[in-house]
């Protein structure tokens, strides 16, 4: 059955992340994608270059922001100033969304700039739940918060990361962004079934999904988007859009970028599994 | 002015995205000859087995103050466990990783962990090269990185931009606080990279129109402060390296020029960063300006440098103004 979004955000369709060296591109060449995502951290202590450029392509097109310095599984205490300048710059480009991840980043006032995760138990749910109703409040907009993909496991963890992450957005009322590569990477990693991980997400706050390549080692996956994406993922994709009927979905290519058109093209790949996984749909009924 | 366009101002690196997880097999050490930020290398203790152990109650803020404490010592991950700062927070004697970690199929807790502790520092060591581009050839593939871990040791981030996490790296490498050869220079380069990721950011404040100027009635002049744009360094270096660094960002063959004073302005127009070098008196002239010098008082402070010459300097100053002006130098009168 298909699940409509909760806050009635709208499918933006099939987009890119926006990055710098494809800016001259998009200028020039004002390709017709349909929105764009942008890492909020890049324009936030800039107002040079980089935000005249934002300007300009939120004029012509869709967008949504994609933090990664929330931390909002971090113990220090929130920032409220960074907090400030995401909300002005939410309103400034009118974003769609606001998006991060589920992860901290630092404590004791450090910042790693990773993804760090977080013990799955129901400690950290309570703490996680608590900041995001603030930072909520302080945004006044849901959040939307991505399954980080990771590369390790706690041992005081006690339940499956979809649980946590579905009890999470059910008790903070957020959205959710599902990163249909980082649930590949983080199953493989951990040895967790995908399917279950899917079966276990609350469609109806999935907002936005990600897609990406990774790199395959072996014994373990990296999240390094720096290729294209993998069959097993556009399987999920097809899956999770043949329960949701449709979200905004976003490739993220990070390392060894392409030209504009061949990222593009990876992205438009998705209608095929859009158009066959509503056909399956439609003959379930 | 002879200004120099810079590829810095033709991209932009993304900053955040997708953390950069180690190098080939993420499970090696990674090292620089003579040192040591990862792996098992630095004598771990062997764990034979994993005891049953009392089920770890480590709260939260234990866990990422541990975990945090294991992946950022530049020792590698057995320095990182055996740390105080890991151990006042979580200590369970050796093998406290395989109490806090759980192995996978594939790996065990220590080998999972490493891809953090890999990460940590080769992401930052890389961002630090691309920002510091010309320090990092200069210094070179051994130098850069044991440079780049002690500034992290010295100097981890603190903000939740990149943007400031090398803010102190000019100081840090003049200060002599790691041994490092050509150091003066060196600090040169840095001072002027970093000027150049300030300049790049700086705020977009609108400069004077000529139809803005021409509205500024003469005697105003003897009073006001020129209000100088936002978007300008000016600097006084050892050494001349302002064509080194543009050699070098352009790929052409170089020669460490030998030591001799550069003043140089480091500028944005139409959201593009140049340097140019400046004469003593321009730089004097500038700099009064800049830190609001009336217009008698920036020419009193150029009267004084030394080989003066009154009719020399009246006789340039409409062209250097002039040549300021249509730089954007200048973006308001009070």
């Amino acid at each position: 059955m298909i699940v409509p979004n909760k806050w009635g955000f709208p499918d933006l369709g099939l987009g890119v992340g926006l990055r710098t060296v494809h800016y001259d591109y998009i200028l020039k060449k004002r390709p017709r994608v349909d929105w764009f995502e942008i890492l909020s951290e890049n324009y936030l202590d800039t107002d040079g270059r980089p935000m005249r450029i934002l300007e300009q392509v939120a004029e012509r097109y869709p967008v949504a922001l994609h933090g990664v310095s929330l931390s909002i599984g971090s113990t220090d205490p929130l920032d409220f100033e960074y907090l400030k300048k995401l909300k002005r710059l939410a309103e400034k480009v009118q974003a769609h969304w606001l998006g991060d991840h589920v992860c901290w980043t630092g404590v004791a006032g450090r910042n790693g700039h990773d993804l760090l995760p977080v013990p799955l138990n129901e400690e950290t749910l309570r703490h996680i739940v608590k900041r995001i109703r603030t930072v909520q409040d302080y945004l006044e907009r849901p959040l939307i918060l991505e399954n980080a993909s990771t590369y390790v496991t706690f041992a005081n963890s006690t339940m499956p990361e979809q649980e946590f992450i579905a009890r999470m957005a059910e008790e903070a009322d957020c959205g959710l962004l599902l990163d249909v590569n980082n649930v590949y990477v983080s199953c493989r990693n951990h040895d967790w079934d995908p399917w279950a991980y899917l079966d276990g997400i609350p469609y109806h706050r999935v907002t936005q999904i990600h897609l990406a390549g990774h790199t395959d080692n072996g014994t373990h996956c990296i999240d390094t988007h720096n290729a294209r994406v993998v069959d097993e993922v556009w399987k999920y994709y097809a899956e999770v859009h043949r329960r949701t009927g449709g979200r905004a979905t976003l490739l993220e290519w990070d390392a060894d970028i392409p030209a504009f058109p061949e990222v593009h093209a990876e992205v438009l790949k998705a209608k095929k599994f859009r158009r066959e996984a509503m056909k399956r749909e439609r003959a379930a009924r | 002015m002879s200004a120099r366009r810079d590829k810095h101002d033709a991209g932009r690196k993304i900053r955040g995205a997708a953390p950069r997880r180690g190098r080939g097999s993420e499970a090696a050490p990674a090292r620089i000859e003579g040192l040591v930020f990862a792996g098992h290398a630095g004598g771990l203790p062997k764990v034979e087995s994993t005891r049953p152990r009392a089920p770890l109650r480590a709260g939260l803020e234990a866990v990422e103050n541990w975990m945090q404490a294991v992946i950022t010592n530049a020792g590698g991950l057995g320095d990182g466990e055996r740390s105080a700062d890991a151990r006042r927070h979580i200590d369970r004697g050796a093998g406290t990783i395989e109490q806090v970690i759980l192995p996978s199929r594939n790996q065990s807790s220590r080998e999972r962990l490493q891809i953090y502790a890999n990460a940590y520092f080769w992401r930052l060591i890389d961002i630090l090269g691309e920002e510091y581009p010309t320090v990092r050839q200069t210094a070179g593939p051994r130098q850069f990185p044991r440079l780049a871990v002690e500034y992290l040791k010295a100097h981890p981030s603190r903000s939740y931009s990149l943007n400031f996490l090398s803010v102190k790296f000019p100081e840090f490498v003049r200060s002599g606080a790691t041994r490092l050869p050509r150091r003066e220079f060196l600090a040169d380069i840095a001072t002027v990279e970093r000027s150049m990721e300030d300049v790049f950011d700086a705020p977009d404040v609108k400069p004077l129109t000529p139809k803005e100027w021409k509205r500024i009635p003469m005697s105003a002049w003897m009073s006001k402060r020129l209000r100088m744009t936002p978007a300008m360094r000016l600097l006084e270096l050892r050494y001349p390296v302002n064509e080194y660094i543009s050699d070098v960002r352009e790929g052409r063959k170089v020669e460490f020029p030998r030591k001799a004073e550069q003043r140089l302005i480091i500028f944005r127009r139409n959201f593009s960063v140049w340097r140019a070098p400046l004469t003593p008196i321009r730089f004097k002239l500038l700099s009064a300006l800049q830190s609001g010098a009336t217009l008698p008082e920036a020419f009193a402070a150029c009267a004084a440098l030394k080989g003066f010459d009154a009719e020399k300097f009246t006789g340039a100053l409409k062209e250097w103004f002039q040549g300021w002006a249509s730089d954007g130098l200048f973006c308001g009168v009070e």
